[in-house]
């Protein structure tokens, strides 16, 4: 075989960089989407109980069981995506908080044990097996958790953007806008479950999506800009064609379509949802 | 020094094979033994590879050396409009010897046999060039793959070296997604991380690396990192005078935003025609940022429900 010499020098040019991550397919993308959605709910319940104790009381007995079950469905998930599962107890070998996957594996599992017994009692609670207001070692558990869940969030995003994978290893914001999602994911899923059992809640959780919709538009336009500010070199056919639809719009004019959006989009949202409360109290 | 080298081979030979360790047995001491600690080694002078492309021949030795020594299975045939059929590295190719073709314009087409005229296709013109250039695991000082295991699989050896316990990773896919370099990959075999150990199991035998060893032109060099970096200095400057103004040194230094790596390369050309980075980073560089982004994120949205609670719960 001869050298074919068709292009001059031809090297390794497109070779430069990382082997592609193998976090592929729906279950990096469940495991996001559970992970928030159960921290969220835990961290929304239990916000609105220590600021508002009467309005959120009722809503703990459904959320901490939820978020219970959401966050080991969401472990199990990540066990199943290991290279090797029968494995996982080796990740307590070591903490090193500075490797974000050491991180989230050991606030997720301290997170889980506190709140073992406040999901507990949330399902016994609501099942009509356990008393309705929470007994003291339960809120203390609670109040232990809360503190394990913000690196139990925070480590998701780290994840993805302290790799050397193409787009994620620029994007700068990942770990906010998740953290943000989170919150926000929490506070719609807690609403139809407000609603449906009619507590009292319903309304400041109505009203709190609002402002954590414009957060969470703020945060992704972020992302967003930082990612087009950085991005450019060795990116795939997909990604080029996104960056390039992407470069229609200019920083100022982009920023300009998600303040359009959320003003046009959470008055929409908010004014059906002040319809629906006053609706609601009319019929209480 | 090679007849000692050669006498230290046969020597290790010989000796009876070392016992490994018992295999545990039961749930239980299985799981004991994930967390047992050995004796940590007492620290030895950092080695490392010094690989000077500008003496490969690609003759693919040190691919085939790796494969024997360190037990990994071949490659299936795959033909590529090159010489070079390995690709890139793998779990189980920890060599890949790059051939990049230096031609210049398309060669004209050449007659055939019975038609080739063997006298005037040696006298031709000789045209362009071809460039070789072993690669393998850079065991970088402040290796993202390392700081990336959750698990401590990946450590740094007593020797400054980078090396996977196959038995204590889980497979998680950090070190693969971390390393720059495209050097760390996860098997499709048994689920796990694999990549070169600068023949660990050798150094500790105080022989050097099976690449190293079957380099037939001395372009891979074994040795005390501080040695092999002033000997590399020193051909650089040769080369330099003898007329390559682009030969330079890739990874005996730190970069801007990188460590320096205890494998590192004398180079002819510009690091991206042999696919390496030119200035690359650290991914760990963004740890605290990005953490600190986060938690601000978390931190202001949880205002923001406290105060919506504050203001609306009356």
């Amino acid at each position: 075989m001869s050298p074919s010499a068709t292009d001059a020098p031809r090297g390794y040019q497109e070779q430069v960089g990382a082997h592609p991550s193998p976090w592929e397919g729906i279950v990096p993308a469940l495991d996001v989407f559970l992970h928030d959605l159960g921290l969220g709910i835990f961290l929304v319940a239990t916000v609105g109980w220590l600021v508002s104790p009467a309005r959120f009381a009722g809503l703990l007995r459904i959320g901490w069981p939820a978020a219970f079950l959401i966050v080991c469905v969401d472990m199990l998930l990540l066990l199943w995506d290991l290279g090797d599962w029968t494995r996982f107890f080796h990740m307590f070998r070591v903490f090193k908080p500075g490797t974000p996957m050491s991180l989230g594996v050991w606030s997720l599992s301290a997170f889980l044990g506190a709140l073992t017994f406040p999901a507990l009692w949330g399902a016994l609670a609501t099942l009509g097996l356990a008393r309705a207001g929470a007994p003291l070692a339960v809120r203390a558990l609670a109040l232990l958790a809360l503190p394990l869940a913000i690196p139990a969030v925070v480590y998701k995003g780290a994840v993805f953007s302290i790799t050397s994978q193409p787009g994620w290893r620029d994007a700068r914001w990942t770990s906010a806008a998740f953290g943000v999602s989170a919150v926000l994911l929490g506070a719609t899923a807690l609403l139809p479950i407000a609603a449906a059992s009619g507590f009292t809640s319903t309304g400041v959780l109505w009203r709190m999506t609002a402002p954590l919709l414009l957060l969470d538009s703020a945060v992704q336009a972020a992302w967003e800009v930082e990612l087009r500010r950085r991005r450019g070199r060795a990116l795939p056919l997909v990604a080029r064609v996104a960056a390039f639809l992407l470069s229609l719009l200019s920083p100022p004019t982009l920023l300009a379509a998600v303040a359009v959006a959320a003003l046009v989009h959470v008055p929409a949202v908010y004014s059906r949802l002040l319809f629906f409360e006053r609706q609601r109290r009319r019929q209480d | 020094m090679a007849s000692s080298a050669r006498s230290r081979e046969l020597e290790v030979a010989a000796l009876p094979p070392a016992e490994g360790p018992e295999r545990p047995r039961g749930l239980l001491a299985l799981v004991r033994q994930g967390f047992a600690r050995g004796e940590r080694p007492e620290m030895r002078p950092a080695v490392g590879l010094f690989t000077d492309v500008s003496i490969c021949i690609g003759c693919k030795a040190c691919e085939v050396a790796c494969k024997e020594w360190n037990l990994l299975p071949s490659n299936p045939p795959e033909w590529r409009e090159s010489y070079d059929n390995t690709g890139s590295l793998s779990a189980t190719s920890w060599r890949h010897v790059k051939f990049v073709e230096d031609f210049g314009a398309p060669l004209p087409p050449r007659p055939v046999l019975p038609d080739m005229d063997l006298t005037a296709l040696l006298a031709e013109a000789k045209e362009g060039k071809w460039h070789f250039m072993s690669d393998s695991c850079k065991h970088c000082v402040e290796a993202p793959c390392n700081l990336a295991c959750p698990t401590g699989a990946m450590i740094h050896t007593e020797y400054s070296t980078v090396i996977v316990q196959p038995d204590v990773c889980t497979g998680c896919g950090a070190c693969t997604s971390a390393c720059p370099f495209g050097v760390v990959a996860q098997s499709p075999h048994d689920g796990h991380a694999h990549k070169c150990v600068l023949c660990y199991d050798r150094l500790r035998d105080d022989l050097q690396p099976a690449c190293a060893k079957a380099c037939p032109t001395g372009s891979i060099r074994f040795g005390a990192i501080e040695e092999l970096r002033a000997e590399a200095r020193a051909r650089v400057e040769a080369l330099h005078a003898r007329g390559f103004g682009k030969a330079r040194l890739w990874g005996a230094e730190r970069f801007a935003a990188y460590s320096e790596a205890h494998a590192f390369y004398l180079l002819l050309e510009e690091p991206e025609m042999y696919g390496l980075p030119s200035n690359p980073v650290n991914p760990w560089g963004h740890l605290a940022g990005d953490y600190a982004r986060g938690a601000i994120g978390l931190i202001l949205a949880l205002a923001l429900v406290a105060g919506a609670v504050w203001s609306f719960a009356g």
